[in-house]
């Protein structure tokens, strides 16, 4: 909003033009699944949607004087590519920015609608006529401010026409130059990046399933997470906004603590629209602070962005509500050593013994914690803790299995698309991680729910008319399996069965919970042995009494838990400090430094046989 | 005085000579040990060691080697680390050949070999003796289950193999005797698995703790100070702790990890899981006498399932049918036949111990490794997730 031009012509003066657009945050929502774009609804959308339009002055008070609209005279706007919208208010030149403080009317075809929900029109190629009303406001009442919002990247200029009779007596151009952001990622690492629209099913955030707001987004989705190159201490990102090639080396972008720039942030654009910032982590920012990359065009050509010929830029979640700009939430080098120290501490630490520590045992989540630590199985992982097999999937960090619960892009070398092989980790029957499933209260629970609930009341029928002493399976093929149901616990896009693992309370971080938290029950098969029994139900010191009773006296239980490893740096704790180490590990492109924090999937395969119900 | 004093030196110089006579001595043995590696391969090798009546030297870890070996000691040291290393890169090759190998005599004889050379590099307790040891252990594993998976090799020979496969030098205390030997103290001093950990789990945290004095807030906050083992040893011996980063050693094959410190390994200990799941096929072959290939049902059975299934559906109740609940037919007959036979053992199978209830998924996944060619021994499969 910074840039004015104006276009003299022999007849007419146009004023106001914005020289740089916006295209509204909505075009980057046109990648996503969800949400509709904000151009295309013909609405106005909100107040922080109005920051993506620009003031539009159509000064043709005289011209209209001396040559009024009529049946045979019309005025027109055009654009070639029908690229942009307009609203019409009831703005003048001197107010022509009063829109942004969202009036309650004055706008719309009938200048009556709010500002923040006008209804706006397509400026289309064969064009669009301009009202009786709105010209005679110019020309009556000094007003004549459209605001314009675009629809997509344009090199064709927005045109006002005059025609006669069908025929064009004369047409102004206003070139109007298409800015819009498009990606900010890591340069080593192009699958982090925002805005990455991908669902997330992340319950951090403090609302609960869902993520951050109302959005289902497990991060903001203004932030990318970076820590530093180790080569130079260094975060290394790339911009890319769509701009026309011939204008793009004009325009710049930087990094800014708060409204500071970062001495030596400051890149320009290449032809391509691109810009490869890098810089160090300012002394005076905390262990992990907030860089927001703003652009702008070097108007003045002195070869850096200045105070004000920057254009902050808001990215808004899929309800439209605005996050804040594009931010680099970057970790210095010191503090990443000391997440790498403190996961150390943890996976030395010894969770074995109740109360040798902090009460908790956690024998299995720290080797879980190593195995993603170390990114493979070392030799110093205990025998009886390592998986029984391993193999690799394909992993697709925006559309994939599993894309819903990877909350930063790393950890793996991924591609610029986002995809990857990654280490499916399978622990068998056998093992002790198995055993901490099966007898989950997770597992447990619904074991004794579905009997009480289903196999109960064919076992009390089944039992009526038999003695004593019989017995039989449930189902009554002793080789088949009743499906036990399980509670999905995200919202029904995620693939079933999410559940929460935890087995103590009130000390929720316990082994299962730390293990496996959030995991997803792929399977859960049981069958259950019934007998007929008398059962001495006497009450002491009373006289005997033998009750005939179902008793269970054998319940089969196997199934499988699948989950993905990976942390969230907005945990706070010893999950941020993982997360760090994760997306330190990027695309494996920072080299030996840079080698830990490996996500991968987890496959527990649980087996047990209970003599009676668990 | 004078005299006694003359005498001494001359003691003292003819003690240094026997000592160079003998460290000379040494350095030969170990160098012939060395060239003859290269000769006959590992056949020809235990041959020599018989003839010669040749004994593993003690080979110490590279980081003893730097800093607790003494001057005179070094050059043996490093003669024995060189001879083990040879070797290492010597069973790298005898993996790719047994692999070659038919599951028949052949391969008996070889993975009797490899036991014979575990055997000998274990009766020496040293870091690289233990490691070589274990390599050749986890190579006669592949052997063993190979063995056993073919039907018409006699299971005898193959439970006599496995009988050789849980060897004393695998305990805690063994490993306990090589830590503090390596380390040049008396770190460890509980032949306790949990508690070699907590050593030296506690030695790394204290190591960290003197490198970054501000650890010890975060420790405390989070509970991982209280309760640290304590002793003058480790604080005498911090280096000691500083194992290499797993990821500096990919793949983490023995020749990889030689020059490397991980002393951690013998801390857990060095039991392999290729001789659980040999041991596991053999115990299933012992008691099934046969792998199955589907679950077996009569075709009476299958229709009777089919209709109670149908009728459970029409109550709201899903079964799953026995052969989907697992990951293959094959899985499902393993456990189908796994099953049976502990019915036919005991009246309920939830009062056997679980490794024996289940015992079928780790024999299932053996037999199934083998038929894929899959069951590796562990340097080749690492070599080939890092491909």
């Amino acid at each position: 909003m910074r840039y004015f031009i104006g276009l003299a012509h022999s007849t007419i003066f146009v004023i106001a033009c914005l020289f740089w657009l916006k295209l509204g945050a909505a075009r980057v929502y046109a990648a996503s699944s969800t949400g509709t774009p904000d151009y295309a609804d013909s609405v106005v959308n909100g107040t922080d949607d109005l920051k993506d339009f620009f003031p539009v002055f159509l000064d043709l008070k005289q011209l209209l004087t001396t040559l009024p609209p009529s049946g045979s005279v019309k005025y027109k706007l055009k654009q070639e590519d029908a690229a942009l919208n307009f609203v019409y208010t009831n703005l003048t030149r001197a107010n022509a920015y009063g829109y942004l403080s969202a009036p309650s009317t004055g706008f719309g075809p009938a200048f009556t609608q709010p500002a923040a929900s006008a209804i706006t029109q397509q400026i289309v190629a064969e064009g669009i006529e301009l009202s009786a009303d709105f010209l005679s406001r110019i020309k009556d009442q000094d007003q004549g401010v459209i605001l314009v919002e675009g629809r997509q990247l344009t090199d064709k200029p927005l045109k006002l026409v005059i025609e006669k009779d069908g025929s064009i007596i004369t047409e102004v151009p206003l070139y109007v130059l298409g800015m819009r952001w498009g990606r900010l990622w890591e340069t080593k690492n192009k699958a982090n990046q925002l805005v990455n629209r991908t669902p997330k099913d992340d319950p951090w955030g403090g609302d609960g399933y869902g993520g951050y707001g109302t959005a289902q987004n497990g991060a903001p989705l203004n932030l990318l997470f970076l820590v530093p190159d180790p080569q130079d201490s260094k975060y290394k990102a790339t911009v890319e906004i769509g701009i026309p090639a011939s204008f793009a080396t004009g325009f710049r972008a930087a990094a800014y603590l708060g409204n500071d720039k970062i001495a030596g942030s400051d890149h320009a654009f290449d032809a391509q629209g691109r810009c490869e910032i890098e810089f160090e982590h300012p002394a005076s920012a905390g262990d992990i602070a907030d860089f927001v990359i703003r652009t702008g065009r070097d108007s003045n050509s002195n070869g850096q962005l200045d105070a004000g010929e920057t254009d902050p830029y808001t990215i808004k979640d899929q309800t439209k509500k605005p996050l804040g700009e594009p931010t680099i939430r970057g970790t210095k080098v010191s503090k990443y050593s000391a997440a790498k120290q403190s996961i150390d501490n943890i996976v030395d630490g010894d969770w074995t013994s109740p109360g040798w520590a902090t009460g908790l045992v956690l024998p299995h989540a720290k080797r879980f914690l190593q195995l993603f630590r170390d990114g493979s199985v070392s030799a110093s992982f205990p025998q009886d803790k390592r998986p029984t097999s391993s193999t690799t999937v394909p992993f697709d960090a925006f559309n994939g299995y599993f894309a819903e619960w990877l909350t930063h892009n790393s950890g793996a070398q991924f591609d610029d698309v986002g995809t990857v092989a990654i280490t499916e980790y399978t622990w068998g029957p056998l093992t002790s991680a198995a055993d901490l499933i099966a007898t989950s209260p997770q597992i447990e629970d619904p074991l004794r729910a579905f009997y009480s609930s289903t196999v109960s009341p064919l076992a009390t029928s089944y039992f009526v008319s038999l003695p004593v002493g019989s017995s039989a399976y449930f189902p009554a093929n002793p080789e088949d399996f009743y499906d036990i149901p399980h509670t999905q616990e995200s919202p029904a896009w995620v693939p079933a069965t999410t559940v929460t693992f935890d087995s103590l309370l009130p000390n929720i971080i316990d082994d299962v919970n730390g293990t496996i938290g959030r995991g997803r029950i792929l399977s859960h098969q049981a069958r259950y042995r019934v007998e007929k029994r008398l059962v001495d139900r006497s009450a002491p010191e009373g006289p005997p009494l033998l009750v005939e009773e179902l008793v269970v006296t054998e319940v089969f239980s196997q199934g499988t838990v699948i989950d993905l490893y990976d942390f969230n740096h907005l945990t706070g704790g010893a999950g941020q400090d993982a997360a760090i180490l994760q997306i330190g590990f990027g695309k494996g492109a920072y080299g030996g430094e840079r080698n830990r924090g490996k996500i991968y999937r987890d496959r527990i395969e649980f087996r047990n046989t209970y003599t009676g119900l668990p | 005085m004078k005299t006694f004093l003359q005498i001494l030196a001359v003691a003292f110089y003819a003690q240094c000579a026997l000592a160079q006579d003998s460290t000379t001595a040494e350095l030969n043995r170990i160098t012939a040990m060395t060239v003859a590696l290269d000769g006959g391969g590992i056949a020809g090798f235990l041959d020599q060691t018989s003839s010669g009546g040749w004994k593993i030297p003690h080979i110490p870890s590279q980081w003893h080697v730097e800093h607790v070996a003494k001057p005179e000691e070094k050059q043996i040291d490093v003669a024995a680390r060189v001879f083990g290393k040879a070797l290492a890169k010597r069973l790298a090759d005898e993996s790719a050949t047994m692999q070659r190998l038919p599951a028949d005599d052949s391969l008996y004889t070889a993975t009797v070999r490899l036991l014979d050379l575990s055997e000998w590099c274990a009766a020496v307790d040293g870091y690289g003796n233990a490691f070589l040891a274990q390599r050749c252990l986890d190579l006669a594993a592949v052997g063993v289950a190979r063995l056993t998976a073919n039907l018409d090799f006699p299971l005898e020979q193959c439970e006599v193999l496995l009988g050789r496969m849980q060897p004393a030098w695998l305990s805690a205390e063994t490993n306990l005797r090589i830590l503090n030997k390596d380390a040049g103290a008396v770190i460890f001093t509980t032949a306790d698995r949990e508690e070699m950990e907590r050593v030296m789990g506690s030695g790394n945290i204290a190591r960290r703790m003197k490198a970054n004095p501000t650890l010890n807030a975060d420790l405390e906050s989070r509970g991982i100070a209280k309760g640290l083992r304590r002793s003058k040893a480790i604080d005498e011996n911090l280096a000691f702790f500083d194992d290499t980063e797993a990821g500096q050693m990919r793949p983490p094959t023995l020749v990889n990890t030689w020059d490397k410190k991980t002393h951690g390994a013998l801390v857990v200990g060095l039991e392999l899981q290729s001789i659980e799941k040999a041991r596991a096929l053999i115990e299933f072959r012992k008691k099934i006498g046969a792998f199955p290939e589907k679950p077996d049902f009569s075709e009476e059975q299958i229709s009777m399932r089919e209709k109670r299934i149908a009728e459970s559906a029409s109550q709201g109740i899903k079964i799953s049918r026995f052969e989907d609940a697992y990951r293959s037919p094959m899985a499902a007959a393993f456990a189908q036949a796994w099953r049976r036979y502990l019915e036919s053992e005991t009246s309920n199978v939830g009062n056997l111990p679980r490794q024996h209830q289940n015992l079928d998924a780790a024999a299932f996944q053996a037999y199934d490794e083998i038929r894929r060619h899959a069951f590796l021994d562990h340097d080749s499969a690492a070599e080939q997730q890092t491909k």
